[in-house]
């Protein structure tokens, strides 16, 4: 499945971090180089129109000071060698229209092409650029120039050839764009090279997640050092590998626990009479091999029986409501009979009606006490109490201040067939079930058992009911 | 008494055949329904024990015609299913008990013995075996001539043995009639009381009444 997605190029984090990095590398060489043409165009033509300005004042000057000198004029506007190209332009009009002076080139940019005039008084506006038929550019401006009192004695066009420099700027138009695309391409493959690079890991991982198997879950994918991001994952994992590997330890001894448990009784049977039979013995003889094999099929039979409760998928539970007194101190007065024995003493506490199929009510609580009496010593309590709730529902405590059980084994107790040492050294034939049928009846009631231990102290065992 | 035993199992039967016999009852097998149906409607029999699963049809089939038929002689099924449906259908049927296998032997007995004597008896207000003694009026049990302090529950488990004197009572059976435990208990419990009851009953005495039959459970009887 994680090879699958890795190949999906839709859904691969490398194919989507290349194309973002690409994108906002495209954003920002983008804006950066549309920023820079355009302060390099702004400054040209910045300067370009103080040119402008400043010619036409000084223009002006000349013409208030020598109205009617046009030789002086011309000889400060018109280039000497008529073959030189000239960068910039004028014309010189009357206030009727009627053309004084003109530079030769001037006929190519027609008087109605350019702005309306300032008058004399005011400061020269911006020019205006224009491209020729020719394919030449030029900024065209124009102003009245004052003479002798009269504010629109001439009326001055002038214009600046600007070819030369918009034919730069085309160049650095598409130099930058080449630019743009080059750096495009280049951030494009690096930012390939390095996501796959950075997520190097994840491969990495999913080959180690892939290599463990059932047979060894112990491995952890944290034990080595991996990115930070990774933490949370590899923790997770590692849980779950955790939780796997008790499951699977759990089934394994349960699977191995159930075979000791049928084929012990089924071997002692075989080989004790085998060996009964192997040679005529005496009547006693017989009858002790028979009466120890009545033994073993009684355990067996209890075993199948508990085995098959537990294996029953659905049960029938006939649920009626029990005066829970009444049952618990039934059950007390048989108990009694042991704890009598030990020197433990064994009370019923509090009233309360129980919703329970009575069968399965007995051999819960029952169970519980066959418990707490195993493992309590001598001159210890035993306690079982009713606590009805609010809501209709109840609580069935027995609780014991015998041994209490070791912190490791509390998840384990209500396992099918788990038996702590000290259970298989107090109580050899017991076979394990104990718990597991009272978690079985609980979950058969909708209800839970719950379980409290603190070593050297005691035990609580807690039958929750819901309400009927 | 007469009991017809329906079981397709050989093996089984035989065993059943054999055990009652020596318990003085006088046994006839069935191997089929239809056998079983006809031995039921031609010979009298005080009891009748079915299994579930047999050959030719479902034993159930058996209990609903005899019952259709008018016959209410006591029928005890045997079956390795125990779901409580199976169960309550059985009784349902007009089946007086159901017995689960693997069964004890004693339990059987038991409960054949509890069948046949369905019909109202008065219980004798004193029992006696040798010379023990109990008042089950007045609660009181002596023995020798002297009296004996018994709690309630070991009056109850002296006056079970003393009933049903000579008969082998499981422990299942003790639990279930003495202090209404219907489950299979892996305690000692019935051991630990019997022990205690002895203490008081045969410990004293020379000639010992209570009896352990290993492995089935426990008999009151005079022995010589």
């Amino acid at each position: 499945m994680c090879s699958k997605n890795a190949t999906d190029s839709s859904s691969s984090i490398a194919t989507r971090l290349t194309v973002l990095y690409t994108i906002s590398m495209l954003a920002i060489l983008a804006s950066v180089i549309g920023f820079l043409l355009h302060t390099m165009v702004a400054d040209l033509e910045f300067e370009d129109n103080d040119f402008l300005i400043e010619r036409i004042s000084s223009i002006r000057s000349v013409i208030s000071r020598y109205p009617h000198n046009l030789g002086y004029l011309k000889e400060h506007l018109m280039p000497r060698d008529p073959s030189q190209r000239v960068r910039y332009l004028v014309r010189l009009q009357d206030a009727s229209g009627r053309t004084v002076l003109e530079s030769p080139t001037m006929t190519s940019l027609p008087p109605l092409l350019f702005p309306p005039p300032v008058l004399s008084d005011q400061p020269v506006g911006t020019a205006k650029k224009h491209k020729t038929g020719d394919g030449r550019y030029y900024l065209l401006n124009a102003a009245w120039a004052a003479a002798g009192g009269d504010p629109q004695f001439r009326l001055l066009q002038v214009a600046l050839d600007v070819t030369e420099e918009e034919a730069l700027m085309a160049n650095y138009r598409l130099k930058m764009g080449i630019a743009l695309v080059a750096g495009l391409c280049l951030a494009g493959g690096l930012a390939f090279i390095i996501s796959r690079r950075e997520l190097r890991p994840l491969r990495a991982m999913a080959a180690q997640i892939a290599q463990i198997t059932a047979s060894d879950l112990h491995q952890r994918v944290g034990s080595r050092r991996w990115p930070n991001e990774f933490a949370p994952l590899t923790g997770a994992l590692d849980s779950m590998l955790g939780q796997l590997e008790q499951s699977f330890e759990r089934l394994s001894s349960f699977s191995a626990n159930l075979a000791h448990e049928l084929r012990t009784p089924l071997n002692n049977l075989r080989v004790e009479s085998e060996v009964a039979l192997s040679r005529p013995r005496s009547a006693d003889d017989y009858r002790q091999t028979i009466e120890s094999s009545v033994e073993e099929y009684e355990r067996l039979s209890r075993m199948i029986g508990d085995i098959l409760f537990l294996a029953r998928p659905e049960q029938g539970v006939e649920l009626h409501n029990l005066n829970a007194r009444t049952e618990l101190d039934r059950l007390a007065d048989y108990y009694r009979t042991l704890a009598d024995d030990r020197d433990i003493s064994l009370t019923v506490d509090g009233t309360g009606t129980i919703a329970a199929d009575p069968r399965l009510f007995q051999r819960a609580v029952g169970n519980l006490l066959a418990n707490a009496l195993q493992y309590t010593p001598r001159g210890g309590a035993v306690t079982v109490s009713i606590q009805p709730g609010t809501a209709g529902e109840a609580t069935i405590v027995v609780k014991d201040n015998g041994t209490g059980i070791p912190d490791d084994e509390l998840p384990l107790v209500f396992d099918r067939f788990y038996r702590s040492a000290q259970a298989r050294q107090l109580h050899r034939d017991g076979s394990g079930l104990g718990l597991a049928i009272v978690r079985s009846i609980m979950e058969l009631h909708g209800g839970s058992v719950t379980l409290s231990s603190v070593q050297g102290q005691g035990t609580a065992v807690t039958l929750h009911f819901p309400p009927n | 008494m007469r009991i017809l035993i329906v079981e397709d199992e050989i093996k089984a039967a035989g065993y059943l055949k054999k055990g009652l016999s020596e318990h003085g009852f006088s046994v006839d097998i069935a191997t089929t329904c239809e056998d079983g149906l006809h031995q039921a409607r031609t010979e009298g029999y005080d009891l009748i024990i079915l299994d579930v699963m047999l050959p030719d049809r479902q034993g159930w089939s058996v209990v609903q015609e005899l019952r259709a038929e008018g016959y209410d002689l006591p029928i005890l099924f045997l079956s390795a299913r125990d779901a409580v449906h199976d169960r309550v259908y059985g009784l349902e049927l007009g089946a007086d008990d159901y017995l689960v296998k693997p069964f004890a032997f004693s339990e059987l007995l038991a409960r054949i013995r509890t069948l046949l004597r369905r019909q109202p008896q008065r219980q004798p207000d004193q029992l006696q075996v040798n010379d023990l003694e109990l008042d089950l009026l007045r609660h009181k049990a002596r023995r020798g001539g002297s009296s004996l302090d018994l709690t309630a529950k070991e009056f109850q488990l002296l006056a079970l043995l003393l009933r049903r004197s000579g008969e082998v009572l499981s422990r299942t059976f003790i639990s279930e009639q003495v202090w209404g435990i219907n489950f299979d208990s892996d305690t000692n419990i019935v051991d630990v009381a019997i022990r205690r009851l002895r203490k008081k009953v045969d410990d004293p005495f020379p000639n010992k009444l209570i009896h352990t039959i290993r492995g089935v459970g426990y008999v009151l009887e005079e022995r010589h």
